[in-house]
């Protein structure tokens, strides 16, 4: 046991120092599921709705892109820097639902500035569009020219100074105000108060003045919920870089990574015909993942188990079902904790184990609404072979036919509801049920119903500490960086292995023995 | 407060991993687990137990089953390897062709063919595969137990480590437990002073009691009879068994004396509860008055 924790710590701090692993490696990855609900109603006309599809790419990772257009027409069509999604019919009636939906994985973007840097008058054609005036950012408009002057930024030669002052300037001075209409550099100015858009557009007409080419850019603040508030902030070109800047937020040079990116420039969200009574809603989900890529000087060392993930996942195993078949001696360990240290009885030994691990497509609440249901459906089964007195083996086909029936009924619900949670019913342990339930049904008929129901109570606690301890982020990432965890499962089980001590719940069965109660004492 | 150190007391953990791994060889448990073979060492050994009528292994077998039971008034149909008392019929004649069980069910010669062939189809079996049916003498139960509760076989647990008897405790059926001498069902468990046969306390589930809770007689005090064969039977089983750590369950006829009826190589541990000391405790004390022994 020594020896295992022994190796276990050697290998740990070899991985640290030598191959240098960092702490980092275990915080888990945040993505988020993005969805946009769109709703409209046609007259029988053409229908024209066009939005913007993230870019993907550099601070921003999109994936699992799908546009769900039903009898529309979808495309989707670069305009510039843009990736458009554009969603069409002639002669749409009536009401219509469309959708697009991705996966996004953002990075947060920090730019730490010079003290000082030359403002490099870009003279290129291609910076012209990032300097120009346009109706809704005045960038000659007496007004802003005061202001430029005010803040010492016309005629100062430090970009860094220039990006400084119209930053604080926006920042600070123009409050934050609630309203979402469109609004322009010169109101924004004139009102002294602005929503996101009406901000960043004075930053940008601000930098424009001056000559530092900056562009507005549109997205969304991604939290989990549904929202349909969209977000705009702005990008300047220095050094070679555009440097994000928020000034409704406070975030200078830098943005975090819950921005997400979906367009450049002064553009509207969505561009459509109308009168469709249109709306919109983005639903949006946090899921946090393992890591399991990580670039890394340790290089080919054997112990270097990143390697190995790499060459399993250009083999095309899908490393998400190994982190989770990774996890099984945990929950293991988890079982054997409850059963001879706790000293609670559950459906089979690893039962709870097998069933947590099939809960990580339906999350733990419709798991459990999927394992009762279907042992309840067994139970029923069950219930009614009795009168037919069958062979062991025959009797539990056909508990393990109706299991099978139960599954692929709940997962014909979870397709007609939309519920994306019962889908996965058919990925549950088929076998392993059809014991449970004859396991179940031997305890009701020997002592009683009462205890087997207890007992299933307490497999379902099982399960719900083996669904936390398994689906943890952070033990997964923790388990993928050092799989010699294993080792120390190996000691601590051969330590839970030979532990002699009186289980919690013997304390309680022999209470009247180890405990002086004031009515046994008084009696004898 | 602490009565007893939680240390004195044997728990599942310490019960398999000090006693019934060192003591019970894996390869020696069918010995106890089949009645069957049980009996036929206990027969052998000259130990009293139930007398064996007929035994079932094949389906065929069962054909002569009800002109064996013909010749018979009252007996009990049993599986050899059941579980927790499952599918044990206690039965008298009361007509031609009806017998019925001390609950009043009734059954019919082929009834109680078909559940022979339940018991062979391994309904009732420990592990679900293929067992025997057996058919054994229908206890006359002596009267210290028909006294206490006339309706259900009481008998006497005793575990037995290496040649010494360490606890014992008789289990008392009640209304509740319908009639079957499981402490878990509601029967009385009741501790029992190894050198007199004296009983000490007892419990059921729901905590001490002094009175058997159907037909108010006091337990308290009473001694079992036979007490010192008891013993002696215990002592000798472990020269004609290789498990070093067992239960003994014995009953009382009427006419025969004390009758081994089982043999657990797994023995619960509410005995403990039932004598209000830990079984460790008194392993342990026996041990040290053994090397003392030794010593001198």
């Amino acid at each position: 046991m020594g020896l295992l924790c022994a190796v276990f710590l050697i290998t740990v701090i070899y991985k640290i120092m030598v191959l240098g692993y960092h702490p980092r490696m275990v915080i888990p990855v945040v993505s988020y599921q993005v969805k946009l609900d769109m709703h409209m109603e046609g007259h029988g006309k053409e229908v024209n709705i066009r939005t913007f599809i993230p870019p993907s790419g550099g601070r921003q990772e999109i994936t699992q892109l799908q546009p769900v257009s039903g009898s529309f027409h979808y495309t989707s069509e670069q305009s510039g820097n843009n990736l458009g999604a554009r969603f069409y019919k002639s002669n749409a009636k009536g009401p219509h639902s469309l959708s697009l939906s991705y996966q996004a994985k953002n990075k947060t973007l920090s730019f730490a500035l010079p003290e000082s840097l030359s403002l490099s008058f870009e003279s290129l054609p291609e910076w012209t569009p990032y300097l120009r005036e346009t109706p809704l950012i005045q960038v000659r408009h007496p007004k802003v020219l005061a202001l430029a002057k005010r803040l010492g930024i016309s005629g100062n030669k430090n970009a860094v100074t220039i990006v400084r002052q119209a930053y604080l300037y926006v920042a600070d001075s123009i409050q934050n105000a609630g309203f979402s209409s469109r609004t322009s550099a010169l109101l924004a100015l004139q009102l002294g108060e602005a929503s996101c858009n009406g901000k960043s557009r004075l930053m940008v007409a601000l930098l424009r003045h001056a000559g530092i080419p900056a562009r507005l850019v549109g997205g969304l603040i991604m939290e989990s919920g549904s929202k349909t508030t969209t977000h705009q902030w702005l990008e300047a070109r220095l050094g070679g870089n555009w440097v994000p800047f928020c000034p409704l937020n406070h975030h200078y040079a830098e943005i975090p990574d819950r921005y997400l990116t979906l367009y450049y420039g002064d553009e509207a969200m969505f561009t459509r015909t109308a009168n469709i009574n249109f709306t919109y809603r983005y639903e949006m989900k946090k899921k946090m993942t393992a890591r399991t890529q990580q670039a890394n000087r340790g290089g080919v060392s054997w112990l270097n188990v990143l390697n190995l993930w790499e060459m399993f996942r250009q083999a095309g195993i899908p490393l998400d079902l190994l982190k989770v078949l990774l996890m099984i001696p945990l929950g293991a360990v988890v079982i054997i904790i409850f059963r001879n240290v706790i000293g609670i009885h559950t459906y089979g030994t690893f039962l709870p184990v097998l069933i947590a691990t099939s809960y990580r497509e339906t999350g733990l609440f419709w798991g459990h609404f999927i394992f009762v249901a279907v042992i309840i459906t067994g139970f029923a089964v069950r219930f009614l072979l009795e009168r037919f007195r069958l062979l062991h083996s025959p009797k539990l086909t056909i508990i393990l036919v109706s299991v099978i029936v139960a599954l692929l009924f709940i997962t014909v619900i979870g397709i007609l509801t939309g519920n994306k949670n019962l889908f996965a019913a058919s990925m549950f342990p088929l076998a392993i049920m059809a014991i449970t339930i004859e396991r179940f049904s031997i305890v009701a008929e020997s002592d009683g119903f009462k205890k087997a129901f207890i007992i299933f109570l307490w497999t379902l606690a099982v399960v719900t500490f083996c669904y936390i301890s398994m689906l943890s982020v952070l033990l997964q990432s923790v388990i993928m960086a050092f799989p010699e965890t294993l080792l120390l499962i190996i000691a601590v089980s051969i330590y839970l292995g030979s532990w002699n001590n009186l289980r919690l719940s013997e304390f309680i069965r022999f209470r009247k023995l180890i405990f002086e109660t004031a009515e046994g004492a008084g009696k004898r | 407060m602490i009565r007893t150190p939680p240390s004195y007391v044997l728990g599942i953990n310490a019960r398999n991993i000090d006693y019934i791994s060192v003591y019970n060889k894996k390869k020696d448990f069918p010995l106890v687990d089949n009645k069957l073979t049980t009996k036929r060492i206990l027969q052998k050994a000259g130990l009293p137990c139930p007398k064996l009528y007929h035994s079932y292994q094949w389906f065929w077998e069962l054909q002569q089953l009800p002109e064996h039971l013909s010749k018979l008034c009252n007996f009990v149909m049993k599986p050899a390897r059941g579980l927790a008392g499952g599918g044990i019929l206690v039965l008298q004649e009361q007509a031609p062709d009806n017998w019925q069980t001390p609950s009043g069910k009734s059954y019919s010669t082929k009834r109680l063919v078909a559940h022979g062939s339940d018991i062979l189809y391994g309904v009732h079996s420990i592990d679900n595969t293929t067992d025997t049916v057996l058919i054994e003498q229908k206890l006359n139960q002596h009267q210290f137990f028909n006294n206490l509760n006339p309706d259900g076989i009481s008998d006497i647990r005793v575990i037995v480590l290496d040649h010494t008897p360490m606890m014992a405790m008789c289990r008392i059926p009640t209304e509740e437990s319908d009639g079957k001498a499981n402490i878990s069902l509601g029967a009385i468990g009741a501790g029992i002073n190894m050198d007199t046969g004296e009983i000490i306390h007892a419990v059921t589930k729901k905590g001490s009691i002094d009175y058997h809770p159907d037909s108010k007689e006091c337990l308290i005090g009473r001694h079992i009879p036979f007490w010192q064969e008891i013993m002696a039977m215990s002592r000798r089983i472990q020269d004609y068994f290789p498990l070093g750590y067992l239960g003994v369950d014995i009953v009382l006829d009427k006419d025969q004396g004390p009758l081994i009826l089982e043999l657990n190589a797994r023995p619960g541990l509410e005995i403990q509860n039932a004598n209000r000391e830990g079984l460790k405790r008194r392993i342990e004390r026996h041990f040290t008055e053994a090397s003392l022994w030794v010593d001198l």
